[in-house]
């Protein structure tokens, strides 16, 4: 069963309600990442979708305080008119609640670090039914213990996040996405490492291989000198630009859609970049499949690959992670689980 | 103030335990010792019973195992820069010092992180990186002296916060010490294992040493920035130097770093390093940009118009690094300028949101009217992060105690404006019982239900972060 409670009185109706049936509660975006066909029984899940609303948007604080059902597409919006953004692409669908429970990383990880990393503060359900609120509009805070990231890349195992404080920036003036044309995965292995090593300040570096070819796709954001500046430094590095696209924020989304929304054709795979390259060096890529190498994230995506790039990746030190069970056997989780959910009443899939 | 010496002493047999594990020559216990570590950078003093200086982290693991089956409270510490007294034995028993556990173990620029010990000094990091290019950018005023180790317990922030964030924001992963001994790995350093289990890094952030020790951290490294343009404009009233920052935020300008200082900073920093500073200004707004070259000079052009529609009376910029390192000297000698004015010093660090700044500044100033107490007014002021220096003679106890009602007083006004009573210098001993001024009774359970699991016995740091109605160590035994 899915609920959509619209409110926070709702929510501890359908909570007390969930308690007394004795069944687990799951907390849950869109429920994209919801296997219900299993287990079905034991567990509500609450979406966080009714709880869409927009507290405010504070320009002159650099902030939007927001429910955790709203989308990051819905954010944008609501957004635009101040000429801010917050800088967190992903998939636009998505609710805020459901993707830090999964932890999104954002197409701009490399410069801008994680969803969690910009996130004030936040409102949230405990496991007893209760509200707790932590971090708040300010930049900085160190006042108890942050339980802001308590959410983070839990699934909704230790809290349900229902509102949230963003920290918000001025939308860059420009954002462009350069892709280069590469003639082999050698030397594009070679060329991503220079790119990071001399400190070119990207928000993000991928090796796309699909049917246009390999190519390596930089995004750069911010003011117009900069990035000129930017652009002429890579041009002599790696020549002029096969293709040029002014909207980065569409253009990653787009292809992210492959990391987080994987299926049983794409096999994602995570490690250092070093293992990443690693597997770029040694891969046989002839055009007959597709992948995608984000470093800011670490992750490698094989589009119906053959088994030997999957061999090859776990050999350069990858680990799988599209299908794999969540893990919450390791002894710091379950001591944190049952501190503050002794009776389990958060359910852990 | 103070609490008395010989907290509890610890038997021949303990302290032969102790001395097994990290040696004799690192584990003191004579009173010279005791007395050294019996400060921090706050006001309190507090006698261990033992200290110990581990070299391993096998070693601090031990020492952890057998606090836990004792029952001996363990206050790990690092440079002993805290400001909240974070890094005093409140309750005697071992304080941990991590000083011989400096290394740094990689620097990885394809990575983009450093992997260090939890020992390591801040400064020590940013000298090592500097030749690769990087920097490491949480830097706070004690950068010289603290260690990562102590960072990342206080979440440190520092000058550059506006634009680079905090510790936390810096930090990928961390190798703990649980209360039983056992190490665990936290973040990045579980190696690409971290993107199916539950990231558990965030809630040691900031955790004052009072939920497991911290012995190694992923750190992500940052290019250092090609070009910088530093301002300092002088105003002719406090309250416009703080509205010339709200309207820079507010016009979506993100400096990599906004400071303020009042009158009697500015007159005490002249008179300590004579570099020029005008003495008879009411405010001095220091204002950095970092980047590329090009994209500065618009911003720059920018920033200087806001300053002068909001009442600058001057401002210049500095043409040489050389000018430019004077003016972050002088930021980071405040401290210590001080002590021409009175010998010693509570200092705050109220946060507010950006907003609120100029109200916050005056009402600061209205609180020391109020208490006839000097309150030397720098900030962080970029990211809403006030430091109030009160300052006081500890001869004089009712000077003192006038500073603490003064230093309640901010705390609520904070609040009152939706801020928080500290931005990066922890709760320690200092707030805690203002804790139930920001926090509900749930939130503090639910803290509470969070050290108790992690430190059922009380042992870590015992006093600090939670009220005493919410700590655990009712169960411990004590020293």
């Amino acid at each position: 069963m899915v609920v959509k409670p619209k409110s926070h009185g709702q929510l501890k109706i359908v909570y007390l309600e969930a308690k007394s049936a004795g069944k687990s509660i799951l907390p849950c975006g869109l429920g994209h990442n919801l296997n219900l066909s299993t287990d079905h029984d034991r567990f509500v899940a609450i979406s966080s979708r009714g709880l869409n609303q927009i507290e405010s948007i504070e320009p002159d604080n650099l902030l939007a305080e927001v429910g955790a059902g709203l989308t990051l597409s819905e954010l944008e919006k609501a957004l635009a008119p101040t000429g801010l953004y917050w800088p967190i692409t992903g998939p636009y669908e998505r609710t805020l609640g459901g993707l830090m429970g999964q932890g999104l990383l954002g197409a701009e990880t490399m410069a801008k670090g994680t969803m969690v990393d910009w996130i004030l503060g936040t409102t949230m359900m405990n496991p007893a039914g209760e509200i707790v609120k932590s971090g708040g509009r300010t930049l900085k805070n160190v006042s108890g213990y942050d339980l802001t990231r308590l959410a983070w890349r839990a699934r909704g195992s230790l809290v349900m996040n229902l509102s949230f404080i963003l920290k918000l920036l001025p939308k860059p003036k420009i954002c462009p996405v350069m892709e280069f044309s590469i003639k082999s995965l050698k030397l594009a292995a070679s060329h991503m490492e220079t790119i990071i090593k001399e400190g070119f300040g990207v928000q993000n570096l991928r090796l796309i291989g699909d049917d246009k070819g390999l190519r390596i796709c930089l995004w750069l954001t911010g003011f117009v000198e900069y990035v000129s500046a930017q652009e002429e430094k890579l041009k002599s590095l790696l020549k002029d630009p096969s293709d040029l696209f002014e909207d980065g924020f569409e253009y990653f989304n787009h292809v992210d859609a492959i990391f987080n929304l994987p299926n049983e054709k794409i096999k994602i795979f995570a490690g250092s970049r070093k293992n990443l390259l690693e597997t770029v060096r040694n891969l046989s890529w002839i055009g007959d499949h597709h992948f995608v190498v984000d470093l800011g994230s670490g992750r490698l995506a094989l589009i119906s690959s053959p088994k030997s790039s999957e061999d090859l990746a776990f050999e350069s030190g990858l680990v799988l992670i599209s299908g794999q069970v969540f893990q919450t056997s390791g002894p710091l989780f379950r001591r944190l689980k049952t501190a503050i959910d002794p009776k389990g009443l958060f359910a852990t899939l | 103030m103070s609490s008395p010496a010989g907290h509890g002493n610890f038997s021949p047999q303990s302290l032969k335990a102790l001395s097994d594990i990290v040696g004799p020559a690192f584990c003191r216990s004579q009173p010279i010792d005791l007395e050294l570590y019996s400060y921090d950078s706050s006001p309190f003093i507090h006698y261990p019973s033992v200290v110990v200086i581990p070299g391993q982290v096998e070693e601090m693991a031990e020492v952890v195992s057998l606090c836990r089956r004792h029952g001996w409270p363990l206050t790990c510490r690092g440079a002993g820069t805290s400001l909240s007294g974070g890094a005093v034995a409140h309750r005697g028993g071992v304080l941990m010092s991590t000083t011989r556990m400096n290394r740094l173990l990689e620097i990885d620029l394809l990575e983009e992180t450093a992997l260090v010990e939890s020992g390591l000094v801040n400064l020590d990091l940013q000298k090592a990186l500097a030749p690769f290019g990087y920097m490491f950018p949480p830097d706070p005023a004690s950068q010289k002296a603290s260690t990562l180790g102590g960072n990342i317990a206080e979440n440190a922030g520092g000058i550059k916060g506006v634009k680079y964030g905090i510790t936390k924001h810096h930090v990928l992963g961390l190798e703990l010490i649980l209360d039983d001994g056992s190490l665990v790995k936290t973040g990045a350093l579980k190696k690409g294992f971290e993107f199916i289990a539950p990231d558990l890094t965030g809630i040691f952030l900031a955790s004052e040493g009072t939920l497991a020790l911290v012995a190694r951290a992923l750190l992500k490294i940052t290019p250092l920035p090609k070009s910088y343009k530093t301002l300092s404009v002088v105003f002719d009233s406090l309250l416009k130097s703080g509205q010339a920052v709200s309207a820079i935020i507010a016009q979506g300008i993100i400096p990599t770093a906004l400071e303020i200082m009042d009158r009697r900073l500015i007159a005490a920093l002249e008179d300590y390093l004579r570099l020029g500073f005008p003495v008879g200004a009411e405010a001095m707004l220091l204002i950095e940009l970092d980047g590329l070259g090009p994209e500065l000079d618009p911003q720059l052009a920018k920033i200087k118009d806001i300053c002068f529609r909001s009442g600058a009376v001057s401002l210049e910029e500095a043409e040489t690094a050389e000018d430019r390192e004077k003016l972050w000297l002088a930021r980071r000698s405040g401290n210590g300028a001080l002590g021409r004015i009175k010998p010693s010093t509570i200092v705050q660090d109220v946060t507010v949101p950006i907003v609120h700044l100029s109200k916050m500044l005056s009402l600061v100033q209205e609180v020391a009217d109020r208490h006839q107490i000097i309150i030397v007014q720098m900030a962080h002021a970029g990211d809403g992060n006030l430091h109030p220096h009160l300052l006081f003679d500890p001869s004089d106890g009712q000077e003192y105690l006038r500073c603490l009602k003064a230093s309640a007083e901010i705390f609520a006004a904070a609040l009152k404006v939706g801020g928080t009573i500290t931005g990066e210098h922890g709760i320690g001993l200092e707030k805690v019982t203002f804790m139930t001024d920001e926090f509900t009774k749930v939130e503090l359970d639910f803290m509470a239900a969070i050290k108790s699991g992690l430190d059922p016995t009380g042992i870590f740091n015992p006093d600090k972060v939670l009220p005493q109605k919410w700590q655990a160590y009712r169960k411990a035994k004590g020293s």
